[in-house]
């Protein structure tokens, strides 16, 4: 049986190249299957084809990559849109994983202290006066905050900070800063801070946080 | 059994550091312990003058790093203890980047074996001689007074306390506790301060004006069985000692019928 298997799709071809066999027997069967497409497409009066490459389980490298494009050398028409491969390296999952992931700190982030994170992070203990909790995603308090929350540093928008903030000294969002007043009618043990449509800080209660951001609700959901 | 060193420390200057280590000094001597007590705050010495060896100073603790004198030379004996309590004395007008870390802690390491407890007065801010003091000491006493400008620098001192990762928790003394202002609402209570600076509280000290005249006296206020600022010193080395001693309650008076009539607000 031939390592190279042909589907159709309805916007192209798929190639399936079997990752049991060695990727020699890949490409010699791959040269012939797109000479069979090319014959057939001429049968047809057709010129145009695009093919999907998946590989299973196997990842193939740049070189090897090349070598398949240069196959089509030949076809100026026949087009490669994509490798596709069920599996992906650690390297390339890590950073997808940490995008995904919230992950937990707990401890007191005192006067003079700065804790930074990437992405978001859950926050459990306290952040004294003169302290700054500073994260390039949303930030979730469980504790006392007296301290300065930062999310979205630098620039992003779409954080949020949920926690109680009453006693907090300043909010910062992206490149807002707002100074907590206690006064505002909005901010409640049970509000959560983020930056409404006219880019300013604003805050809701936490019941609404999914029709605010309804993206990061779907991501928390998952 | 080698000494345990402890640092006593604020931040803030001129809430109680110096006092704290004179009082606790002599505390634990009374309860028959050996105490060295350093001072590290060159140039504006004063836990000699509290104790009362002001006096009796010959060399001090930037003439043993310079070699100028042996260890033992500058160690000041206080008599009324049976040399139990010992001072070594702060320079009074050397340059202040003498000292380092690693002398310190070479300077407390030669002074374990002789005593039960090392305690270091610290300077005030956290620069060199906060670090200095910091790096000879296996725990830290954080002294605050009820204010809100004390307790922050205490928190941003804590902070760095912790990064040195000591072998024995920081633990808080409050000092100048007006029991009368906790009674009436406009200071925090003692339990809230330990609570807010997340911190074990070692023991608090009333606001008594009896300590101003043991100062003055070189006589720390311990002596003084009466006081109630040297009781609440006798509670906190008696808790430093054993950690099952309790709290010394404070005494808050409800105001009464009279005096909520005549002393409003």
């Amino acid at each position: 049986m031939a390592s190279a298997t042909l589907k159709g799709r309805k916007d192209g071809y798929e190639i399936h190249l079997d990752d049991a066999a060695s990727f020699t027997d890949n490409l010699t069967d791959l040269t012939a299957l797109f000479h069979q497409v090319h014959d057939a497409q001429q049968a047809l009066q057709e010129e145009q084809a695009n093919f999907v490459i998946t590989t299973g389980n196997r990842l193939l490298t740049e070189d090897q990559e090349t070598a398949i494009r240069a196959l089509l050398d030949a076809y100026p028409h026949f087009e490669i849109v994509a490798f596709r491969a069920d599996v992906v390296t650690t390297a390339d999952l890590s950073p997808l994983l940490r995008q995904t992931h919230v992950p937990v700190s707990i401890g007191v982030i005192r006067s003079g202290q700065e804790r930074e994170f990437d992405g978001d992070i859950l926050f459990i203990g306290a952040i004294h006066h003169g302290g700054v909790l500073k994260a390039s995603g949303s930030v979730f308090c469980i504790g006392e905050v007296s301290g300065i929350v930062y999310a979205g540093y630098p620039d992003d928008a779409e954080a949020v900070v949920v926690g109680d903030l009453t006693e907090a000294t300043q909010v910062r969002i992206a490149d807002m800063v707002d100074i907590v007043d206690s006064n505002n009618a909005h901010l409640t043990p049970h509000a959560f801070a983020y930056v409404n449509d006219l880019h300013a800080i604003d805050y809701a209660e936490c019941i609404n946080l999914r029709q605010i951001r309804p993206r990061l609700y779907a991501q928390m959901e998952e | 059994m080698p000494a345990i060193s402890l640092v006593i420390t604020s931040g803030k200057g001129g809430v109680g550091k110096t006092t704290a280590t004179a009082n606790i000094g002599t505390a634990l001597a009374m309860l028959g312990k050996r105490v060295c007590v350093m001072d590290l705050d060159l140039g504006l010495r004063n836990l000699d003058i509290m104790i009362g060896l002001g006096n009796r100073i010959l060399y001090d603790v930037v003439d043993v790093v310079q070699g100028r004198a042996t260890l033992h030379q500058a160690l000041v004996k206080d008599t009324r203890f049976e040399d139990r309590l010992v001072l070594l004395p702060a320079a009074q007008n050397a340059d202040k980047n003498v000292l380092t870390p690693a002398a310190v802690r070479q300077i407390v390491a030669a002074l374990r074996s002789e005593f039960d407890y090392i305690l270091i007065d610290c300077p005030a801010g956290i620069e060199q001689g906060f670090r200095n003091a910091l790096a000879g000491a296996d725990g830290a006493l954080v002294v605050t007074t009820p204010e809100i400008s004390a307790m922050s620098d205490a928190d941003r001192v804590i902070g760095l306390i912790e990064a040195y990762k000591m072998p024995i928790a920081p633990r808080l003394i409050v000092n100048r506790v007006q029991a009368a202002m906790i009674a009436a609402g406009t200071s925090l209570d003692v339990a809230a301060i330990a609570h807010r600076l997340a911190l074990s509280l070692l023991g608090y000290v009333v606001d008594d004006n009896a300590i101003i005249t043991a100062d003055n006296r070189g006589e720390p206020i311990v002596f003084d069985t009466q006081s109630p600022a040297g009781t609440c010193f006798r509670n906190i080395t008696d808790r430093l000692v054993d950690p099952h001693v309790p709290l010394l309650p404070l005494a808050i008076k409800k105001p009464g019928f009279w005096q909520k009539l005549f002393h409003r607000g």
